[in-house]
């Protein structure tokens, strides 16, 4: 049974941390400047 | 030493040259990161830092442009990139106390060839470079500076790093100073190195200072222009083996694999140990050169083994922002490598280990097999579209005054027409205008507020999503050009009442009906003549001496006054 639960809990939380991930993508795509075509380097 | 060291050592140079530069020697320009030549560039106010930015790029555009003028453009970039490797060879031959010509050619190779070369030439500092191939002849003649004629000597060999520009002069100005420093007749050698460093840095330094919105610092910079490491041994253990530039892209191709950076690691420190373990054995300034090479690691690590010192430095005082790009002080460590590394083939050689000592002039193309044939490809040339061509004539044309400003909003592209390799944006030195582009750099997550004022001033407009037009016209901006992201760019809706004079996939040009006339206020134009007049008159003064060039003179005597 914990197991079930960890699972519905981590596909739970893999699900909401790609929603934000895609939603700080597309919001950054706002400001052409933050693209990596406009990067003078990365570190 | 011998003419035929010298020759033997500029032909290694030469040959390096044309092996690192490779296909990049085709017609065409070389764009990477801060290196930008073009097909017909224009003296402008910009040229000498009149326009209120910071003039790091003074007067080595001003080198760049009057050499575009004798030669064409990408001539005169393949040219000025071969002299660094030839004066590289030569400069580092000559200060090796050797009789033998061998040893000298193997240290000249060296400081050619090695990872701080191929970071700074993929980087594009081919200004910077231009100081660090001269640092050896800065060496020795600081060596000799309290002589008769010293002054004149080092004014000479450290016109390289004056046209280099600010940060090619603070690395030649720590080798110099500790030269001089730790040689007797220092109360008379003093005075003169400062006189030549002063004299041959006006241009820059009087358009910095009175640049009316004063040194930028931004101490939040410090962590992006640290020294990083590129090889197994940390930051540190990579800058010791002359890499550690801060950007991950310009690292050479196979460098930093734990084989080859290992072999190398212990090569520089042979070198080192060689270059301390027989610095007595002939008169030639290695008590200076230790104390330059040393200080200038310390400096190279201080911004990654030491950042907030470094920040809280800078937001004491902005001169410190000198300090952020750590890694081009390791210049020094170089030279100091690159004579140990002649010094101990001079020992193969005196053991009868002739084949040792020929190999040893291919160690360093061995190692770092990632900096030939362009750079592995990364130094390609290219030609800039037929579309920038017709946007310059049609600016040029035009009657009206105005600036362009140049857009997407941000100081570097990837163009690609350049294979989408990084490269400052090229438009404003290709325009016979004022180009107007946001300076802010963009590292990683850092970002590094814009110094230009112009751009600072248009930036909350541009930056809105508000309409343009009527802001740009109030800006005084004549034109609006599009040199990247020319397809369904969603700035074009908020240019209503603009005109599109242009388009193609590479530009898109919009005009500005009835720009305002603006007045940029940038440095006094008096103080930078005379600024000029002054450095160009020591330039004339150092090489009047007799009739004796560079070359000839500060070479035949590379080890100055004996201690």
């Amino acid at each position: 049974m914990r197991i079930a639960i960890a699972a519905v809990a981590g596909v739970l939380l893999a699900a909401l941390a790609s929603f934000g991930a895609v939603q700080l993508a597309s919001a950054s795509q706002d400001k052409p400047v933050v693209q990596s075509l406009y990067q003078y380097g990365d570190r | 030493m011998k003419r035929t060291g010298l020759l033997a050592a500029g032909a290694t140079g030469l040959v390096l040259g044309l092996l690192a530069l490779g296909p990049g020697l085709a017609p065409g320009f070389l764009l990477s990161f801060d290196m930008v030549f073009t097909p017909a560039p224009h003296f402008s106010r910009m040229t000498f830092g009149l326009t209120g930015t910071v003039p790091r790029h003074v007067p080595s555009d001003a080198f760049a442009v009057a050499l575009s003028h004798v030669l064409p453009g990408d001539v005169a970039q393949k040219a000025v990139l071969l002299g660094i490797f030839v004066l590289a060879s030569v400069a580092a031959a000559s200060l090796v106390p050797s009789e033998r010509t061998l040893p000298r050619v193997a240290a000249g190779a060296l400081y050619a060839w090695n990872p701080f070369v191929a970071e700074r030439l993929l980087l594009g500092h081919w200004a910077f470079l231009l100081g660090y191939a001269a640092l050896p002849l800065v060496v020795s003649a600081a060596a000799g500076a309290a002589d008769r004629g010293g002054g004149r000597r080092l004014a000479r060999a450290l016109v390289p790093a004056a046209i280099g520009g600010f940060a090619a002069v603070a690395v030649s100005a720590l080798v110099a100073l500790a030269v001089v420093l730790c040689r007797d007749g220092r109360r008379r050698a003093v005075p003169k190195t400062a006189a030549a460093l002063v004299a041959l840095s006006l241009p820059w330094l009087v358009t910095g200072w009175l640049r009316p919105s004063g040194m930028p610092g931004a101490p939040e910079a410090v962590g992006a222009f640290a020294a990083r490491a590129d090889t197994p041994f940390g930051a540190v253990g990579s800058l010791l083996a002359l890499g550690g530039a801060w950007n991950a892209s310009a690292v050479p191709a196979a460098y930093g694999t734990p084989l080859l950076a290992a072999v190398w690691l212990a090569v520089v420190v042979a070198s080192l140990a060689a270059c301390w373990l027989l610095r007595r054995r002939a008169p030639w300034p290695a008590g200076g050169l230790a104390a330059a090479a040393g200080t200038g690691f310390v400096l190279a690590a201080f911004g990654a083994v030491a950042a907030p010192l470094l920040r809280g430095l800078i937001e004491a005082w902005s001169g410190f922002a000198v300090l952020r790009d750590g890694q081009q002080y390791a210049a020094p460590l170089a030279v100091a490598v690159a004579v140990g590394f002649g010094l101990l083939v001079d020992r193969a050689l005196a053991r009868r280990l002739d084949a040792l000592g020929v190999l040893a002039v291919l160690v360093p193309v061995i190692l770092l097999p990632g900096l030939a044939w362009g750079a592995a490809g990364r130094l390609h040339p290219v030609q800039y579209p037929d579309s920038w061509e017709r946007a310059r004539r049609i600016a040029a044309a035009d009657p009206v005054p105005g600036d362009v400003l140049i857009l997407p909003w941000a100081t570097y592209r990837q163009y690609p027409w350049n294979g989408g390799r990084t490269s400052l944006d090229a438009l404003p030195r290709y325009l016979d205008r004022r180009g107007i582009v946001s300076d802010a750099v963009i590292i990683g997550r850092t970002v590094i507020p814009a110094e230009d004022p112009r751009a600072r001033r248009l930036d909350p407009l541009v930056s809105g999503g508000g309409p343009l037009t009527a802001g740009l016209r109030a800006a005084g901006i004549r034109y609006v050009a599009f040199d990247a992201e020319t397809s369904g760019n969603p700035y074009y809706a908020r240019l209503a009442g603009a005109h599109r004079v242009l388009a193609d996939r590479d530009l898109v040009l919009y005009r500005v009906d009835d720009p305002a006339r603006t007045d940029e206020r940038g440095a006094p134009v008096a103080p930078a003549v005379i600024a000029w007049v002054i450095a160009l008159m020591s330039v004339v003064w150092s090489f009047a001496a007799s009739g004796i060039t560079l070359a000839t003179r500060t070479l035949r005597d590379p080890r100055g006054k004996a201690p």
